[in-house]
């Protein structure tokens, strides 16, 4: 499930949200795609993905953009974010009880207890489940412009910050996820490169954090 | 001389039937007034040794009744809002009611602004001895760029959530240093962090927590306050916003309320089991429908004249001691069987009704008296208890008994001389006992062979398995349990114990108090790194250790705040961030690096942090009360688990000289269940005493003594042995039937031997044709009125059905066997020889 919830986060859209979503599919042409498409979401197992994130904040004065890698198997996922240099800013590895989070240019190596401080760093809405999963929680349209499909999904909790959230595919390929909350925060999101059960080393799914780096536990 | 009163007694029943019957009348309406006045009470703090009810009444009065109730509402998928929605309209609609203190489901709006300021004006002084350095480092210009660029990197993670912002609201992120000490106020639950109320990670299930303003104590209260609760959800579960979530309920007024429709429930089968089955037996063996009517009336009205009589010796009535009601119908009975049975036989040998009553009541009178005083010798060793309810118990128990005899011996021949008689009279069936009593008298070596084999197994059996206490409280409750299961969801939903242990210190002010359990402290941490417990909340872990701040603030005095709050502006900006829009937090900040005074106890109370804290935290003419709440890291239901907890707890305070008292529902439950056994251990004692003593009394001869003692003894050491072999366990529930067990089972013996005697100690044949068969009819409605309650789904009042099905069995066996077999043996065949 979590892996499933994963490949959503990562299927943050491109088309943004001004642009005109198409034309919509309702009745059994969407019940049919998002068959197939948890039917393919089946076979994962482990993923590998590319992207580029433009993140905008009312707090910030210009938008954060970001590139970033994931790796995911079984229970362990990594992150590593680089910055506009191409430096890498975080990288961070999650297990279901933890999270470090590594600061290289900092030195610093950050441990959170997720039995304590309960939700991981990324909480996405749509952290809980596959396509089934999805339109309980969502109001789920789907639209079809050219060859991309768009899927449009509100919440129906209406106390969520999250207030929209649009899924680009391409042949059930993640392509762009757009967030939009409540608050005014967007997040654009392009899927550079996306590859299901890729061989994934072990060594990638760990941190090496080199000596002398600083650990804290900062809500211990 | 008892012979002749019971004759006169007799010969004035069926002469003057319409007076006795009038002065009975009278009488049952005269005690009326006394019962409608007779106070219900059911008080736990009653059964809990003096110290602890104390502390439990003003921790009471400091903090509330601390009795709760707790709603868990759940939706199919998350729906926060929806929830939500359903906790404030729930509070809305509670808030007007006079059962209502208080409804919780997270931190008030004002609450979260105030805590939103609080933890950020006065960050320095919320920091813990293992944060100084972190904040030492953050609280310099390189440690607030470095903040600043990880506090970009993280509002980098893909997609956004809350959490993005509390970072974009506090960039430094210096509420993390009040984060720990708010999170640990929340003690072993896990509530979703993103968000200031009781929801669930996953925002499906919300929990509500309900204070009322009565007692679970008080029953009333207690099912008033969950029938409003219930009231409420139902309506508001019917509303079509609310119609896909669903709701359960637990907390000590619905275990309050379950429990007492599972005992009463249990109670009212069994009373109706047993009265259904005893007037069929009755008619089946007597012969008579009449029965139906002049059998229970004796017995109804004997029980309501006894609780007459105790409504005038006493204003008040335990609820607890209507436990006994069920057991007395059984035993009360005894005497209009023994007086029916007899007087039918003699009417089936062609005497006319006033004789065979008056007959009757001479012949047998002397028996069931010396049965009834001993029995209530039994009952009155009741009154040297120390449990209210027990003296009770005992008193009522013992008029019950006497008002039954004065009933049987005189209304019952009133009343039955006063119906016309059959013009054919039949003889009451004889069970099968004639021949049973002639079987055992041509083998009585063997019977008391087999007695003395089966006397020795059970001894054997004690003494390798020696007979045990029941140590695990869930055995003496219902055996399943909805209010338990809910307990049990809210612990795998939120996590926490299933109920928390409260450490109550007391001292003269509350500044000693937060110190005292500041010394325990470290001693409570060990205990959660051991796994001993999963989590402690107290105040300390709010109001710091002033050598904390101290600290902090020397440290703050050598830094230039002025310096420090530039460069946090200028990193803001280089980060992106919108100065502007930031102007507040950064005075915010720059409030708390200018700080310079720790804070004392009462000015952290008046800056904001009071409602955190009085619940904690009070005090009254007394003193100070602070309470440290502890949860068991598992249930401590049973009594290892219990002790190995509390004895390192008491460990502690005595090592640190603080005074301190333990409370939850496991150590209350442990020491009424200790106070009760102790009571008992010494009524059981007294019991035996006082009948040895009233039967020596009355039979004044050693061997006739030994005589009637001897089938209680074997019935008791067979019931041991017996339970010993299969396991049973006492507890504090059916050990409260062991006197009653000891009255009942000496009144088969004084039956047979006054018989006996009644037969000039010739024939035991002859002395056991019709007792015997009045005994086995008399024992069958005891078991009757018993036994049905080990269909009861609550274990403690199964087991006392068990525990009095096998224990009258075997005493019943013992009079019909062994007793004539050791008369037969022990004085008939003696004689002969002589």
């Amino acid at each position: 499930m979590r892996r499933l919830a994963l490949v959503l986060l990562i299927w943050i859209g491109t088309a943004s949200a001004q642009e005109p979503l198409g034309e919509p599919v309702t009745g059994e042409a969407k019940a049919t795609f998002l068959a197939t498409w948890s039917q393919r979401l089946q076979a994962l197992q482990g993923l590998h993905m590319v992207f580029t994130q433009t993140k905008q904040l009312k707090v910030l004065r210009q938008p954060l953009v970001t590139q970033g890698e994931l790796w995911l198997k079984g229970d362990l996922l990594r992150y590593t974010l680089k910055n506009t240099v191409g430096e890498i800013e975080l990288d961070l590895l999650m297990d279901s009880q933890t999270v470090r989070t590594y600061y290289p240019l900092l030195h610093t190596l950050e441990v959170l207890d997720l039995r304590t401080a309960g939700a991981p760093p990324v909480t996405l809405p749509f952290l809980r489940g596959g396509p089934d999963a999805l339109s309980k929680a969502y109001e789920v349209e789907l639209f079809r412009r050219a060859e991309q499909d768009i899927l449009r999904l509100v919440p129906r909790d209406t106390n969520v910050p999250l207030q929209e959230m649009r899924l680009v595919l391409r042949d059930f390929q993640p392509q762009e996820v757009i967030q939009i909350e409540k608050n005014g925060t967007s997040v654009h999101m392009r899927i550079v490169e996306f590859t299901i059960n890729p061989e994934i080393p072990a060594s990638q799914l760990a941190l090496q954090i080199p000596p002398g780096t600083r650990v804290t536990y900062p809500l211990r | 001389m008892i012979t002749a009163m019971f004759d006169r007694l007799g010969a004035l029943c069926v002469t003057r039937p319409w007076r006795v019957l009038a002065f009975y009348a009278v009488l049952v309406v005269s005690v009326l007034p006394w019962i409608l006045h007779l106070r219900l009470e059911a008080d736990v703090r009653d059964t809990l040794p003096r110290d602890i009810a104390q502390a439990m009444e003003r921790r009471n009065a400091l903090f509330g009744t601390f009795d709760l109730a707790f709603i868990l509402v759940q939706a199919p998928e998350a729906r926060r809002d929806t929830l939500l929605a359903f906790g404030a309209a729930l509070q809305e609609r509670l808030a007007p009611s006079g059962l209502i203190r208080h409804v919780e489901f997270g931190y008030s709006a004002a609450m979260l602004e105030a805590l939103g300021t609080l933890t950020l004006h006065y960050a320095p002084l919320l920091v813990s001895p293992e944060q100084l350095d972190d904040f030492d480092r953050l609280l310099t210009p390189e440690g607030i760029q470095a903040q600043i660029r990880k506090t970009l990197a993280q509002l980098s993670l893909p997609g956004a959530g809350p959490q993005d912002t509390l970072l974009a609201e506090d960039p430094l992120q210096m509420r993390r240093f009040a984060f720990a000490r708010l999170s640990a106020l929340r003690g072993a639950f896990r509530f979703d962090p993103t968000s200031p109320y009781l929801l669930s990670q996953d925002g499906t299930a919300l929990l509500i927590k309900i204070e009322g303003r009565a007692s679970v104590d008080d029953m009333a209260g207690a099912k008033a306050t969950v029938a409003l609760l219930q009231q409420v959800c139902q309506e508001l579960i019917a509303l079509p916003a609310f119609q896909d979530l669903t709701w359960q309920a637990t907390g000590g007024y619905f275990f309050a309320a379950e429990s007492e429709r599972i005992i009463r429930r249990d109670m009212t089968s069994s009373v109706n089991l047993s009265i259904v089955c005893i007037i069929f037996l009755q008619v089946w063996v007597l012969r008579r429908w009449g029965v139906v009517v002049y059998g229970a009336l004796p017995t109804l009205l004997g029980l309501w004249l006894a609780l007459g009589t105790f409504a005038a010796l006493r204003p008040q009535l335990n609820a607890l001691t209507l436990g006994c009601v069920a057991s007395l119908i059984g035993l009360g009975d005894d005497f209009t069987v023994h007086v029916l049975q007899q007087c039918f036989l003699e009417q089936s040998h062609g005497r006319a009704r006033p004789e065979a009553l008056r007959t009757a009541i001479r012949d047998i009178g002397g028996g069931l008296y010396m049965a009834a005083l001993t029995t209530m010798a039994g009952f009155a060793s009741f009154l040297a208890a120390g449990q209210p309810f027990l003296r009770d118990m005992g008193l009522l128990a013992a008029l019950g008994i006497g008002w039954c005899l004065a009933l049987g011996v005189t209304l019952l021949p009133a009343l039955l001389v006063s119906l016309p008689a059959p013009a054919h009279p039949v003889p009451p069936r004889s069970m099968g006992i004639p021949q049973l009593i002639t079987g055992v008298l041509r083998v009585p070596r063997l019977i008391l062979g087999l007695s003395l084999a089966l006397s020795l197994g059970a001894i054997g059996a004690l003494v390798w398995w020696p007979p045990g206490f029941e140590t695990d409280l869930r055995n003496i409750h219902a055996t399943s349990s909805p209010t338990l299961r809910v307990q049990e969801t809210i612990a795998a939903l939120f996590g926490g114990s299933q109920e928390p242990l409260t450490l109550m210190i007391t001292g003269e002010t509350e500044e000693q108090v937060i110190r005292d359990l500041r010394r325990v402290e470290p001693a409570l941490k060990d205990l959660v790194t051991e796994g001993l417990l999963a989590a402690v909340t107290s105040p300390t872990m709010l109001y710091p250790d002033p050598h904390v701040p101290a600290e902090v603030l020397s440290r703050l005095q050598a830094k230039d705040a002025a310096q420090l709050t530039t460069v946090l502006t200028t990193s803001l900006a280089e980060a992106g961030f919108d100065v502007a829009a930031l102007q507040g937090y950064i005075s915010a900040i720059q409030h708390a690096l200018t700080l310079r005074e720790p804070l004392d106890l009462s000015t952290f109370r008046a800056r904001g942090f009071d409602p955190l804290l009085r619940p904690f935290l009070a005090h009254d003419a007394a003193g100070a009360v602070g309470l440290a709440v502890l949860f068991p890291a598992q249930d401590l239901w049973t009594q290892e688990t219990r002790d190995t907890l509390t004895q390192r707890l008491t460990a502690v305070l005595a090592a640190q000289g603080v005074h301190g008292t333990l409370n939850s529902l496991y150590t209350i439950s442990s020491a009424s269940a200790a106070l009760i056994s102790a009571d008992f251990r010494r009524i059981t004692l007294l019991a035996v005493a006082g009948v040895v003593l009233c039967v020596s009394l009355q039979v004044r001869r050693l061997l006739l003594v030994l005589m009637v003692l001897l089938p209680v003894s074997c019935g008791a050491l067979w019931t041991a042995g017996f339970f010993a072999l299969s396991g049973f366990k006492l507890n504090f529930m059916n050990i409260a039937i062991l006197p009653m067990l000891l009255g009942i089972g000496i009144n088969y013996g004084i039956y047979v031997v006054h018989h006996f005697q009644r037969h000039g100690a010739a024939s035991v044949s002859a002395a056991l044709t019709g007792t015997g068969t009045a005994i086995s009819l008399g024992a069958l409605t005891t078991l009757l009125a018993f036994g049905t309650l080990a269909l009861s789904m609550n274990q403690g009042i199964a087991s006392i059905g068990v525990i009095t099905f096998v224990g009258i069995t075997a005493c019943l066996v013992a009079s019909l066997c062994t007793l004539p077999a050791m008369l037969q043996v022990g004085i008939v065949g003696r004689r002969g020889e002589r």
